[in-house]
């Protein structure tokens, strides 16, 4: 394997990660991305902030430079929210990538959220969660992870309620927004009639996202040279309003020791 | 590598100063001077590990050089407070990470989490397939070691204890179940420790007894395991000097004698599930409120077990509302708290058990050997009747490691064995037998007893198992 | 419009430009092929004359189109709202201007199966044509109170005049079966959603009496390929005349070699008797030695 040549992780036929034309109209596009519990996506979640913010990513194949971002670009913001870290798990990992903090912010849907919000009306609960979300219109990315979380947490919460309060409002509110969703109960197991609101979440997610980046461990099981695979897939938009499109492909990459390594499948 | 070694290097090898009989720990290696305090952020794990071996880099002030510079006056309570935990006997660095952990109660558990511990701030599920009550053990043996700790030589109990148990259970008698401290009268005691470091291979045993282990004549390849043995008197040796250091990290229990006294209030406190979640969650943060600077390990026994939690306590909002609230408690205190849950997976469905197990930062699943397997092996282990194992674990998530979105699962590589004394966990490989005749039934009957072993195993350790076969 | 009716591909670009009349068009979608270009090929014909006027009521699109006229951000609107917008969107039932009118609407799927009917009627015109969009893989929510009522997808292909019904053309890479089961952990392999798909095309007459065809539809040349049912070109029957001269040796044969050919008696054809029950056939022969007291030793 150590012959194996690193690939940079592009998306996007302009070679990028997150392309320029993702922020040069009035478009909000969605992107989705896909993780189980072995393949935790928090090293792909900073490197589309990373990459949002500087144009480029260092935390993967990781060289030494990642110092050397220039903070030219401060007119771009990142608003991560999660339900499932603490803020400081965020705030932690981008301070080593050596993000300003005032490029991102990171909402704390996690800490204390039962103990202040389980007697709040579904729909008014909602409501104050996107309004804790003061990024600004333009230029803007908003990473949300694990929203799902919510159809758990709050009783009788059904998926198309969670879009309208929730995931709509908060996608217009950016040029580009991330979900990271969890499909780790999906893998081994047939659909069962109390999952259906997980289901109808995650299809619609895929129709509304231009595309899928998913990560899944290697079917063969664990192995000491690769982690898993990062799969790029078209989603159920279309890409005509930009002038680039989504280029498919599949990665094998490897997390070890915090640092990430690509290569091609 | 250990962080607290180097420190003791710099101390002149005043090995075990933390725990000099009757006194009160030597707190000025890690209580931080007024004057470097500032420097680091009360939360970041590191600089706290660093004040905690040597003074942190530009720290002036105060170092192990100068174990006898009068304190400056007045540590804020926070300084206090952590202070308190950086020098509790059940604390310790964790050799593959920044992070600072406290034992399970089990040294072979504390180990397959590759941390020798479960690092603060950090939660722990055992699952457990079928309807066996392994479980049930390690959850004693946390709070048993929990207790342990709390009466320790060098514990401060001017303050009342240095650790504080928090079970969510509804089963007052918990606390009376606890296992005892391995020992017996002073006899006895000796007797046992002979018997013991006998057992216990060893260099040292090995050239001195000059009789070779019976086992050695058993086997037709014995070269090939007396290498491995070798290899783990190594390991032996290495680890009994760990163990030197931390000598009240891990104790060694008797799951067959109580734990006397039992534990008091001071020392437990019940939280009862049945009531709303909302009630539960505050009854936890101010029970953990009420001790300041202890310690804190929280345990829920059984959750969601039929007969103690209501069929409504099974619902989606209930369940993962309550272990939200509890992932953000124990995330609240990442540096005092930990948690430890049990629960049995087949009762639950696929849907709940996958959204309790995102809550957890690392979860392990025991998967105890059908009635074959363990005929099976019984047959195999004839002559050693103790080392017939008793199941399976597997890894599904490590602490830190698979937050950073490494894959760290691993299944059917490592078996249990519940003993006495302790709860061993080693490397899983299915023994040969040398009786001809009976191998292939039996090879048939473990072949057959894998086949239907974990509706959640995918179908690669299955085959994996049989290719190790 | 009786001669559109004997070409499909004819017939479909008449659906898909507004020229045959059909008021309510039903896209069943899933995600290894969302109906967006679909829509995009209909946008494309129906625009081709000028003054198509086209509301856009969005359930799960953020942005609007380029092509609508008018854009309805329903999704945060009660469906009598929606009903009366579009409404007033279209011309009045009684201006008789002959310009087309076109409603696109992106998702059936968030409408409750009990309203499902009333809200495609309250969208409806005699001016305009619907295009809705219904995912077939969103599982729907069941209902209290709706024993026996009709599945959701039941509903729409009742009411609907034209069923479009859109499948991915899979990559050489990629089986069914492999696409399912990626579907199922939903995870999205390569190399769908493309421009180019396949069309089950359902058109209803006027009688309700329904022609369905199945196409290949390609959106960037704007071509429809109709696909043959497979079978209808029979493998030709071999004749002795088509081995003649194909080799400097003889390959044909004789109507007396071919008789003398048919009369050879098979070596095991009484195998192929299954009357027989998988019996073993087998006769003794001078040389076996048979052991009556052993019970494993029966051939039979």
């Amino acid at each position: 394997m150590s012959t194996v040549q690193r690939q940079d992780l592009t998306i996007f036929n302009d070679q990028t990660v997150l392309s320029r034309a993702l922020l040069s109209g009035t478009s909000h596009d969605m992107m989705l991305v896909s993780s189980t519990m072995s393949t935790q996506p928090v090293w792909l979640l900073n490197a589309l902030a990373e990459s949002f913010l500087f144009g480029k990513t260092t935390s993967i194949n990781s060289s030494s430079d990642n110092s050397r971002h220039s903070h030219e670009n401060s007119s771009r913001h990142v608003v991560i929210g999660s339900f499932i870290n603490d803020s400081k798990f965020y705030t932690n990992s981008l301070q080593r990538l050596k993000i300003h903090s005032t490029l991102y912010t990171v909402v704390d849907l996690m800490t204390d959220f039962v103990v202040k919000n389980h007697d709040k009306p579904r729909s008014k609960l909602l409501g104050l969660l996107v309004e804790r979300f003061t990024s600004p219109e333009m230029n803007s990315m908003i990473i949300i992870d694990q929203p799902e979380i919510l159809l758990s947490l709050i009783e009788g919460l059904t998926c198309d309620e969670l879009f309208k309060y929730f995931i709509s409002p908060l996608s217009k509110r950016c040029n580009i927004f991330v979900v990271s969703t969890s499909t780790e109960q999906f893998q081994d197991h047939d659909f069962e009639p109390e999952s259906t609101e997980f289901v109808r979440f995650i299809t619609k997610c895929l129709y509304k996202s231009i595309v899928q980046l998913s990560l899944n461990p290697l079917e063969t099981g664990r192995a000491k040279d690769v982690t898993g695979s990062l799969r790029i897939a078209r989603g159920g938009q279309l890409t005509n309003h930009l002038s680039v499109h989504v280029v498919e492909n599949e990665y094998l990459y490897l997390n070890e020791r915090e640092s990430i390594k690509l290569f091609y499948r | 590598m250990s962080f607290r070694k180097r420190g003791e290097a710099l101390n002149g090898g005043e090995r075990g100063v933390r725990t000099l009989p009757g006194g009160r720990p030597l707190v000025n290696r890690a209580i931080p001077s007024a004057g470097n305090a500032s420097m680091r952020a009360p939360t970041d794990r590191m600089t706290a590990l660093n004040l905690r071996g040597r003074a942190p880099p530009g720290g002036s002030v105060m170092s192990d050089r100068e174990p006898h510079v009068v304190h400056p006056a007045q540590p804020s309570v926070e300084q206090k407070q952590e202070a308190a935990i950086l020098n509790h006997p059940g604390v310790r660095p964790s050799p593959v990470s920044s992070h600072l952990v406290t034992s399970t109660g089990s040294e072979d558990l504390d180990k397959i989490l590759t941390h020798m511990g479960l690092p603060l701030g950090n939660s722990l599920l055992i699952e457990e397939q079928s309807t066996t009550e392994f479980n049930s053990i390690l959850c004693r043996l946390f709070t048993a070691q929990s207790i342990m700790y709390n009466r320790a030589e060098g514990a401060s109990h001017s303050t009342g204890g240095n650790t504080h148990l928090i079970a969510l259970t509804l089963n007052q008698d918990f606390a009376k179940e606890l296992p005892g401290v391995y020992k017996g009268s002073r006899k006895e005691m000796k007797k046992s420790k002979i018997a013991e470091e006998q057992s216990k291979i060893s260099v040292t045993n090995l050239n001195e007894q000059k009789s070779t282990p019976s086992r050695y004549k058993d086997l037709k390849i014995a070269w090939k395991y007396k290498l491995a043995d070798e290899k783990d008197s190594k390991n032996a040796a290495q680890r009994k000097e760990t163990e030197n250091e931390y000598q009240h990290y891990t104790s060694q229990f008797d799951i067959t004698s109580r734990l006397i006294p039992a534990p008091s209030s001071a020392e437990i406190t019940f939280i009862s599930p049945v009531q709303p979640v909302i009630s539960i969650l505050s009854q936890i943060e101010q029970t953990i409120k009420k001790h300041p600077g202890k310690l804190v390990r929280i345990v829920i026994p059984s959750f969601l077990h039929p007969a103690m939690y209501p069929p409504k306590s099974f619902k989606l909002s209930s369940t993962i509302s309550l272990l939200h609230g509890l992932r953000s408690i124990i995330k609240k205190n990442e540096n005092n708290c930990v948690l430890l849950a049990t629960l049995s997976s087949d009762i639950i469905s696929n849907l709940l058990r996958v959204q309790i197990e995102n809550l957890f930062d690392s979860i392990v699943n025991l998967e105890p050997f059908p009635q074959e397997m363990l005929q099976f092996l019984e047959a195999v282990y004839k002559s050693q009747p103790n080392k017939v194992q008793h199941g399976l674990i597997h890894i599904l998530k490590l602490p830190i490691f698979s937050d950073r979105g490494e894959m760290r699962v691993s299944r059917s590589e490592w078996a249990f064995r519940n003993g006495r004394k302790r709860f061993e966990i080693e490397e899983w490989s299915i023994p040969v037998e040398d009786n001809d005749d009976s191998n292939t039934k039996s090879s048939a009957a473990a072949e057959k007893s894998h086949a239907h072993s974990d509706p959640n195993q995918s179908s690669k350790s299955n085959t994996k198992i049989s290719l190790e076969y | 419009m009786a001669s559109s009716a004997h070409n499909p591909s004819i017939l479909l670009k008449r659906v898909l430009s507004l020229t045959e009349p059909s008021s309510f068009i039903l896209c069943l979608d899933s995600v290894s092929q969302s109906s967006s270009y679909l829509i995009e090929e209909l946008v494309f014909n129906a625009n081709k004359s000028a003054g198509t006027n086209i509301i856009f009521v969005s359930f799960e699109t953020n942005d609007k189109p380029e092509y609508a006229s008018n854009f309805i951000d329903a999704e945060n609107m009660d469906l009598a709202k929606i009903g009366q917008l579009v409404k007033s969107y279209l011309p009045s039932s009684s201006e008789t201007r002959r310009s087309k009118n076109l409603v696109i609407v992106d998702s059936l799927n968030c409408i409750s199966r009990s309203h499902l009917t009333q809200f495609v009627s309250s969208i409806a015109s005699p001016h305009a044509t619907i295009v809705a969009t219904y995912h077939k893989d969103v599982p729907e929510v069941d209902e209290h109170g709706l024993e026996n009522y009709p599945s959701a997808v039941e509903l729409l292909k009742f009411i609907s005049t034209t069923i479009m019904n859109i499948n991915p053309i899979l990559p050489r890479s990629l089986d069914r079966e492999e696409l399912n089961i990626s579907l199922n952990r939903f995870r999205m392999p390569r190399g769908l959603n493309n421009p180019t798909f396949k069309l089950e095309f359902t058109n209803r007459r006027r009688s309700g009496r329904a022609l369905s065809y199945e196409f290949n539809v390609d959106t960037v040349n704007h071509n429809y390929s109709i696909v043959m049912e497979a079978g209808t070109e029979d493998g030709v029957v071999e004749t002795p005349e088509m081995l003649q001269d194909l080799a400097t040796f003889n390959l044909s044969t004789s109507a007396k070699q071919k008789e003398a050919k048919d009369q050879v008696a098979l070596p095991f054809l009484e195998a192929q008797s299954f009357s027989a029950g998988g019996a073993i056939v087998y006769e003794y022969e001078k040389d076996d030695d048979y052991d009556e007291e052993d019970p494993y030793e029966d051939p039979f």
